[in-house]
This record gives structure tokens, sequence and C-alpha cells, in this order.
């Protein structure tokens, strides 16, 4: 038996005299501070045991009203919150908090969704709402509307657009179809950003900016108060889709390859994220490294080889689709396939979509969710666990093969597999550099770790800089964003110590550390 | 080694698109579903409700979870509604405490009062002592 971390600042009596507080106004059942309780929100794939960033217990709101009173008895007592939607950030440190001993705020129990306007195309849910849940309320009242799914679709809708998750159909960018939040600010303060500022505005879920200046993204990957409500956009059932998995033999392959997509892209012909992904990407959701392999070091290129004939997938594979008006559908495959017509040795293999026909078999292409690409997590035996490290390019064929060459070499020369995906959003690359390990191989977590800032270091000689990172990561990534000695990190601060003096919500978030925590800053 | 089949369908569903999915467009859970017969002794109630809301995410057809006991332990015991072998005390356990790939569950996503469901549900059909 052992107890809480104490977070900074709070010894034991008077942690104790905070969560009795928070117990008497919240109700019992909403404080969950046992120790199982403090070990089911551990990172469920940390690099190691986890425990240096154990929270001290967990709240769980179902309310508005709930929120600001937890938020209330956090700054009298200078207790840290760490808010989550429904704690699936899986590879970034799931609930957990970068600072032991903050209280997680799980808004898993505030999950009702709101209305859903078949008309125009959006809804209004609470954090809690996971993609099931609305995939559920949508297929049982037959409104023909799409989300936009991640791979992991365990999570939450509005959790994964504040963290910039991506989706795989035209509405992927899923951060960009928050349509106005409403936000308990560090001060227990009620805001509703862009028309939403207007009480009863009836078109806040149908333009973003609102009037003045516009706070959305300020509470993206951030710090500053706690999200209760969001409208977010839904995708009108297309007429017609089709969809492809094309697979390219050979390592080379993508230099081209990410030309013409990137091309593809910028012009609208394919308006969706396009994953591109090498053999692994695929053999490691479904085997085990042990099915192939069980020498010491990466993978030889022999047994890649053997994989890719086995599944027969190309050294690199990757998914594309098209949405749409039947001509316009029809067009936009006709335009891909003359942009592949001589790259390809066998034509693009497309699958149609019409309404009423089952979209489970495509899964996220079709913006039904599902768990399986987690199964990664098997690929090195024990108790796996996956971290990725993503930094934005250009969308460069020639800038994507540099950066391939030199995180391959740096994961076969630390012994590990290298599995990289190079995802084409609209005008970039996210290069998801995706490290596999054996939680309970202490040698190996220590590699993964030391891997990770290998290429952090690396990307930033580059001129590179990660999209999201991991609980561990997080100081040394926004180090990395170092314009003028830091500028950003210093407005971030100075916003940061003006709206939440008693630095309560998230210490630590995304690099930024409230005044009275700031010494203690991972260097 | 791997065996054919559901790997190969399952990948052809990660891979959406492939030749493999366009033969299984029509019914793409019917493959599966031969290799993970459903128990007959199968009782639609509200325990198994609260099972398909919280455990289904990885513990149906397709889920994660499913196709990795396949992989440990065999199609039979693939599925958890098919099984007559979990105590009550481990189901608890892993629930709360995870397993290999699988995370804990907190209390805020499963209530004590639901895992008592889940767990009347996964030993309904153990043979008595």
């Amino acid at each position: 038996m052992s107890d809480a971390p104490l977070p900074p600042g709070l010894d034991r009596a008077s942690f104790d005299k905070a969560l009795g507080e928070l117990r008497k106004t919240l109700g019992d059942d909403k404080v969950l501070a046992t120790e199982l309780d403090r070990q089911t929100y551990l990172d469920p794939y940390a690099l190691g045991t986890g425990l240096d960033h154990e929270s001290c217990g967990a709240l769980t709101p179902t309310s508005v009203e709930d929120v600001q009173a937890i938020v209330g008895i956090a700054n009298a007592h200078k207790l840290p919150l760490w808010p989550v939607a429904r704690g699936k950030n899986l590879g970034y440190g799931a609930a957990a908090p970068v600072l032991a001993g903050t209280a997680v705020v799980d808004m898993t129990r505030m999950n009702r969704i709101l209305d859903v306007d078949t008309e125009f195309a959006h809804c209004t849910i609470e954090p809690g709402v996971g993609f099931y849940q609305m995939d559920e309320h949508l297929t049982a009242n037959r409104i023909p509307l799409w989300m936009s799914v991640p791979a992991n679709g365990w999570g939450s809708l509005v959790g994964n657009a504040l963290e910039r998750g991506i989706g795989y159909t035209p509405y992927g960018d899923n951060t960009s179809k928050l349509c106005g939040l409403e936000v308990v600010m560090p001060d227990g303060k009620l805001v509703r950003t862009g028309l939403g500022a207007m009480d009863g505005n009836k078109a806040w879920a149908n333009y973003q900016y609102g009037f003045g200046t516009s706070w959305d993204q300020m509470f993206a990957q951030s710090n500053f108060g706690i999200v209760t409500k969001a409208n977010m956009w839904l995708m009108p059932e297309p007429e017609l889709s089709f969809h492809a998995l094309v697979n390219l033999p050979r390592m080379e392959d993508i230099v081209w390859a990410m030309d013409v997509l990137a091309k593809l892209r910028l012009s609208g012909v394919v308006d969706h994220n396009v994953v591109f992904g090498n053999y692994l990407h695929d053999a490691s959701a479904m085997t085990t490294r042990a099915d192939w392999y069980d020498g010491p070091g990466p993978i030889p290129d022999d047994v890649a080889e053997k994989i890719q004939k086995k599944f027969n997938v190309g050294w690199w594979t990757f998914h594309i689709s098209v949405y749409g008006d039947e001509p316009v559908a029809m067009a936009k495959k006709g335009l891909i396939d003359a942009a592949f017509k001589d790259k390809l040795a066998t034509p693009i293999p497309w699958v149609p979509l019409r309404p009423g026909e089952p979209r489970e078999p495509l899964a996220v292409a079709a913006g039904k969710p599902f768990v399986l690409p987690l199964a990664v997590v098997n690929w090195m035996g024990g108790r796996g666990g996956h971290i990725g490290f993503s930094p934005i390019l250009p969308p460069s064929g020639k800038l994507a093969w540099e950066a391939f060459l030199r995180r391959k070499k740096r994961f076969e020369a630390m012994g590990l597999d290298y599995y990289s995906s190079f995802t084409v959003g609209h005008r970039h690359i996210a290069n998801v550099n995706m490290i596999l390990y054996d939680r309970d191989d202490a040698e190996m977590t220590k590699k993964a770790h030391d891997l990770f800032v290998q290429m952090i270091g690396d990307a930033r000689e580059e001129g590179y800089g990660e999209y999201r990172t991991h609980i561990d990561f997080m100081d040394a990534v926004s180090k990395t964003y170092d314009f003028n000695g830091g500028a950003l990190m210093r407005l971030n601060e100075a916003v940061k110590d003006t709206l939440d003096p008693n630095g309560i919500i998230a210490p630590g978030k995304n690099g930024i550390w409230p005044a009275r925590l700031r010494k203690g800053r991972v260097a | 080694m791997i065996k054919a089949g559901p790997i190969a369908l399952a990948l052809g569903l990660l891979a959406a698109g492939s030749a493999a999915l366009a033969q299984n467009a029509a019914d793409p859970t019917a493959r599966a579903r031969a290799d993970f017969p459903v128990s007959a002794a199968i009782s639609r109630s509200p325990d198994e409700a609260v099972f398909r809301a919280r455990c289904g995410y990885c513990h149906l057809e397709m889920g994660f979870g499913t196709l990795t006991l396949m992989k440990a332990q065999g199609p039979v015991k693939a599925l958890l509604a098919n099984r007559t072998d979990l105590e009550g005390d481990y189901v608890r356990a892993v629930v709360r405490s995870g397993l290999l790939g699988m995370p804990a569950i907190t209390r805020a996503e499963v209530t004590d009062g639901e895992l008592d469901a889940i767990v009347r549900y996964l030993t309904r059909n153990n043979p008595r002592k």
C-alpha cells in the first residue's frame, strides 16, 4: 500500500483537506482516489513504470457546475488538475499528467450528445462523447452524417480534436472542425468562444471566428482552461466514394510517390489525409515480431522482404479515397488513375461505396470507429507499448527520403525495428516514427527513450519540429521551438500567469509551466 | 506461423480497399463469425449489454483483444463471451490492472456496478463447483 504522490507545495494534511472538500462538494462517487484508481490512470504504455507521472487520483464531473466547483477548490488549495476528455491519448501518456501528484479531471461521464443538426451537418457535444457512442447515435437515428475517426476510435471526438489528432476522410484535420467551445477558465468563469459569445446566437456552430479575436485554438494542446462543450462539423454522407490500397515494392518509391500525392492534395483532387506507411504498418497490427524473426537487433532486410511477400504488401503501402457526388467522385478517380498510370504495374484496385452499403470494412476511411490498429503494441511481445516521434515536413519526396534514411539508420543503430508512416496532409507530411517496445525489457525501453531524444535533436538540426508529443518529452520538444530565445514560450507563460495565477490547470502541458513551478522544469 | 483466414481478412480490413476486402465486402464479418462461434447459451441480458458497451471496442468479433487472444489461445478461447474458465476475481484484476497490451480500465469508464455485471456475464456458463 503506498500513499498518493503529493503535488508540490502540499503536505499530506493539506492534500487530505482538499480531497475532503472535493468529496463533500461533488459526492464520494466522483472522487476516485484509491491506490487502485491511481493505478488505472497510469500511462499504460509508459517507458518504464509510469510512476513518475502518477496522479493523486481522479475527479469525474458530470456537469459544468461540477467542473467549476473543482476549479474553485483547486484554486483554494493550489491543487493541480489535469483535464482529459476520455483519457485515451494512447502513445502520448493516455490520461496521465506531466507532473506527479496532479489530479486528473476525467470528463468521461460528461458524455451528452446535446444536438445533432442534420440539415447543417454539425453537432454539439460534451468532451466525454466517444466515437463509438456518436456512431451508434448516428446509426440508430439514420442520420446521414460521417464523423472523422482517428486510428484509435476508443477516445473522444472533442479530446482528439483538441490534441490535433487526425482522421482519414476529407474532414480529417479534426481540430479545424471545432466551431465554438465552452470553457471553464482557471478562475472558474464560463466562456463561450466564437459567435457563442453572444447569448443565444443562432449561428454559433456555423462560423468559426466570431467577432474580433478568435480563441478556439488557444485551448488546443494547452493549459488555459477546461473545455466543457464543443460544436463540431460532421461530413454529409457522400453519394459515392472509392477506396483503394496501393502497394509500392521498393523503398525508393517514396520519392516519386510523395511528390505525386502532394500534388493531388494541393490541387484538391485528393482531399483526405493519405496514410503512407512501411510494411510494419500492417504486419505489426496483425502479427508479432516472433512470427518473423527471433534474432537480436533490427529485422534484417531479407526477413522484411519475406514479410512483404507473405502479406502481399510492398515496402510501402498507402490508402487513398475519393468522395463526392457521383460525377465528382468519378472525375477525381480518373485524375488519380492518370497521375499514377506510368508509375504502377497494375491499375489501382478501387472499391466503390454508396449509401446503404456496409461501411465497416472500410473503417476509418468511411468514418467508422475502429480500435484494431492498437494491436501494434503486441509487436515486441510481452507488455507492449508504442510511442511516436512525429515531425512535420514540407510535402516533398526528396525531403521525405532524406528523413526516412536518417531515421531508419537511427532505429537500426539502436537495435529497434523501423516503423514509419508519412501521412500526407493538405500541405505537409506528418512523419510518424513509431517505436514499439516491451515495457518489461528495461534495456529496450531505455533504447526507445534514447532514440526519441536523438530524433528530437536530429529533427531540430534539420529544421523540423513535432506536432504533438508524449508527456515525457513535452519540455524537450517545446525547447526546440527556439526562435528569439523561445519568445513563443515567454508569450505562453505570460498568458498562463495572467489567466491562471495559482497554476492549477495542467502544469507542464506542452512545456507550459505556471510561474510557481517553472523552476522545477525538467532540463 | 501465421494462419491465413481471419488474419488475412483483418489485414484486409486494416488495409481498406485491398483485394481481400473486395471479396468480403458483402459481409465482412462472415468469415470471422465462422471462426469465433458465439455460444448457443448466450443470453440477451442487461449484463450482456454492459459487456458489449464497455468491452466491445476490443472484445467482439474483430476486436484487438479477440485477435490477440486468438493468436495466444486459439479461436475457441478468443471471444470472451464464449469462455467458461474465467474466474470473477481474475476478470476484475485484468479490468483494473490491464494485461499485456490492454490498458487498465478506470472506474469512470466502468463503474464498480458495471464491473459486477461484466463478471456475471463472463462467468455465467462456468461449470458449477
